[in-house]
């Protein structure tokens, strides 16, 4: 029997079970369905993240101290005082692809103004602070380094602190108490939304690095140096330059290990990747398990068909069908029932996909690869599993299918 | 043109030779601790174009030789040759490939495809066969039906058709790889009787026109009494084996047979 007669006699036998067909192809379309919005979904968190590393500034390098290693100590992470000011004024003369370096502190502060009072985190560094991070003001100024020099009194607020204390952002000449002293307020940052680990990036207050070491804290100690390079490539050659330039000034002996680390953004987004890496695949196995027990689904109903046609396979045998014509068309129903599943499932999880998009705001894409995955594996499916109930239906005893009531 | 190489054991073509020869077929089952000896030692010859009947009570093994005969099922001992054949040797697609193109089967409960058309249902032996374009099927399935005088019901779902529709559905499908050999289970025996006069006048017909071999089972003398030759089964055994001296013409009985409206 030729292939073209056989997808005749498949198609007139799915026609007779419409419902049968659709409720088989049901556990398919949602395995399909759930692996393809999965993937869309875990590669939408992982862009997502990306494009909040990269919102962190352009070509961030960030230097923290490393006190694991001091004296024979161990101490807590950051909270050494290995980083000073001086090291922050250093690190531009580190060589010619570091472009600005700012030394940074941070304080958690009460802000109180027009009889309203929010708690928000303090931030000081150099005017430069504003190039590393890429950060644009909607109102006023940046601080200046005429500030720095005074320790001016002065400070730019987050568009969320500036709404929590006025209920507005025009608010640029107001006065603020920080703790017991005020502040005069010279700019309103740019609104930026959430982080990627959920936190409200306009809740802060910039001021001046003298000002808030000074002021504020009362200390010498510097939480983090942070730097930008002259481009992304020159990246590693600034890490290079900064690293060594550091040893110095720590007067670190050779093969001694660093009491400071840095960090770039490349690290950073690495190690998100990772996390993001592993999400998609825990969404990825648990839609592929959904999938797997759609294919038990057909092997089932494949299964029950069988035993429900008996009579009809045995008719079939009767007028002519060989062993072989029978497995096929079993088989085939299998296959077409899987890889229709299939393609309905590519639909529904496009659809998901949109929808997550929508709710979430998030750039959502359906990679072709995961539809080509999807459908290969759907079609894997049906051959695997229409392949035992197509044998069983093959080596029917013709007058037992016959006389089968 | 040079003759094939014939095989040794091939048997001259004549028109004598049997269209079934069957030598000491036996039949065994086993159900259980008891032995059911379904036939025990038939002995038949039937010559093409002969119209047989073959009756006896149920268990009598009857139907057993005919799933024999029809390739169904194989004996437990003996030797049957179909068309001068020996299927004893063959595997169970070429038993397939006989009962599709040499064989054609008619049973008592119509088995056609439910939710098939009569003309999918008539055309199904042909797409097992292959081979042939989708115009000269049709052409076929068409000659077919009109053949059993369903011309104008090829679109009808079986639950649309009479049981004297659906048997005549059930012969046409029997018809349509030309067979040699039709076998017919109780044909008639869901069927009034003046529709399995009508379907005994079908057999008939082919039997006279196309010169095919048909043997049909039946329990009623009536219908023995439209064929040739009539074997009566008892107990595994064939008992008596008559020629019909007066045998009845289907045409002229139902001429006979008061009309009771359509």
């Amino acid at each position: 029997m030729n292939l073209f007669n056989l997808l005749k006699i498949t198609y007139r036998s799915l026609g007779k079970n419409k419902t049968r067909a659709f409720l088989t192809m049901l556990g398919i379309v949602i395995g399909v369905g759930a692996v393809i919005a999965m993937l869309a979904i875990g590669n939408g968190t992982r862009q997502n993240i990306q494009q909040q590393i990269a919102g962190l500034g352009t070509n961030v390098i960030i230097v923290t101290p490393d006190a694991t290693n001091q004296g024979g100590v161990r101490q807590e992470v950051g909270g050494a005082v290995t980083l000073t000011q001086a090291d922050a004024d250093a690190l531009p003369g580190a060589g010619p692809a570091v472009r600005y370096a700012s030394p940074l502190v941070r304080a958690t502060v009460q802000v109180l103004a027009a009889g309203h009072n929010w708690r928000t985190t303090a931030y000081g560094a150099y005017p430069s602070y504003f190039d590393i991070r890429d950060l644009a003001l909607q109102a006023g100024t940046r601080f200046t380094t005429r500030d720095e020099q005074v320790a001016a009194k002065v400070c730019v607020v987050g568009p969320t602190v500036a709404t929590a204390l006025f209920g507005t952002t025009d608010v640029v000449g107001q006065q603020v108490r920080v703790g017991s002293i005020p502040f005069r307020i010279v700019g309103v940052l740019v609104a930026k939304g959430q982080s990627g680990a959920g936190q409200d990036q306009d809740d802060q207050l910039l001021a001046p690095f003298s000002t808030v070491q000074k002021r504020l804290l009362a200390g010498t100690s510097v939480r983090a140096i942070l730097l930008s390079a002259q481009t992304e490539a020159r990246i590693p050659e600034a890490t290079a330059g900064i690293s060594q330039r550091l040893r110095q000034r720590h007067r670190l002996a050779p093969g001694a290990p660093d009491d400071f680390a840095v960090h770039t953004q490349t690290d950073i987004s690495n190690a998100a990747g990772s996390v993001t890496g592993a999400l998609t695949v825990l969404l990825a196995s648990i839609a592929g398990i959904s999938l797997l027990v759609g294919g038990i689904g057909i092997m089932n109903i494949m299964l029950v068909s069988v035993t429900e046609r008996t009579r009809e396979i045995g008719i079939r045998l009767a007028i002519g069908a060989t062993g072989t014509d029978v497995l096929l068309q079993f088989l085939l129903e299998a296959v077409v029932l899987s890889v229709a599943g299939g393609v309905l499932g590519i639909g529904l999880g496009w659809g998901l996909a949109r929808v997550a998009a929508h709710a979430l705001h998030w750039e959502i894409t359906v990679s072709p690869s995961s539809v080509g995955l999807a459908f290969a594996f759907s079609s894997a499916i049906g051959v695997f599993f229409g392949w035992y109930p197509a044998r069983k239906a093959a080596h029917m005893n013709p007058i037992d299918a016959l006389h089968y009531e | 043109m040079l003759p094939a190489p014939t095989l040794a054991a091939a048997p001259p073509a004549s028109p004598a030779r049997p269209m079934v020869q069957l030598h000491g077929i036996t039949k065994t089952y086993q159900m259980g601790d008891v032995t059911v000896r379904a036939l025990r030692g038939i002995d038949l010859d039937v010559p093409p174009g002969q119209l047989l009947a073959i009756m006896g009570a149920s268990g009598s093994g009857k139907s057993t030789l005919m799933n024999i005969i029809g390739c169904l099922d194989v004996a437990t001992s003996g030797e049957y040759l179909l068309d001068g054949q020996n299927v004893e040797r063959l595997s169970r697609d070429q038993l397939a490939g006989l009962r599709n193109r040499q064989l054609g089967f008619v049973f008592q409960s119509y088995n056609l495809m439910a939710r098939t058309s009569a003309f999918d249902n008539v055309e199904l032996p042909l797409l097992y066969a292959g081979g042939r374009s989708a115009t000269e099927r049709r052409t076929r399935v068409l000659a077919a039906l009109a053949a059993v005088g369903l011309a104008d019901r090829a679109a009808s779902l079986p639950n649309q058709l009479s049981g004297g529709q659906q048997q005549r559905v059930a012969i046409a499908r029997a018809l349509i790889n030309d067979p040699v050999l039709i076998l017919a289970d109780e044909p008639t025996g869901n069927l009034d009787s003046r529709t399995s006069v009508e379907v005994m006048g079908i057999f008939q017909r082919l039997n006279a026109e196309r010169g095919i071999t048909v043997i049909v089972v039946t329990h009623e003398e009536d219908i023995a009494s439209f064929a040739d030759r009539t074997l009566v089964f008892r107990d595994g055994l064939a008992v008596a084996d008559t020629l019909a001296t007066a045998k009845r013409d289907a045409g002229q009985v139902l001429a006979a047979l008061p009309v009771v409206g359509k």
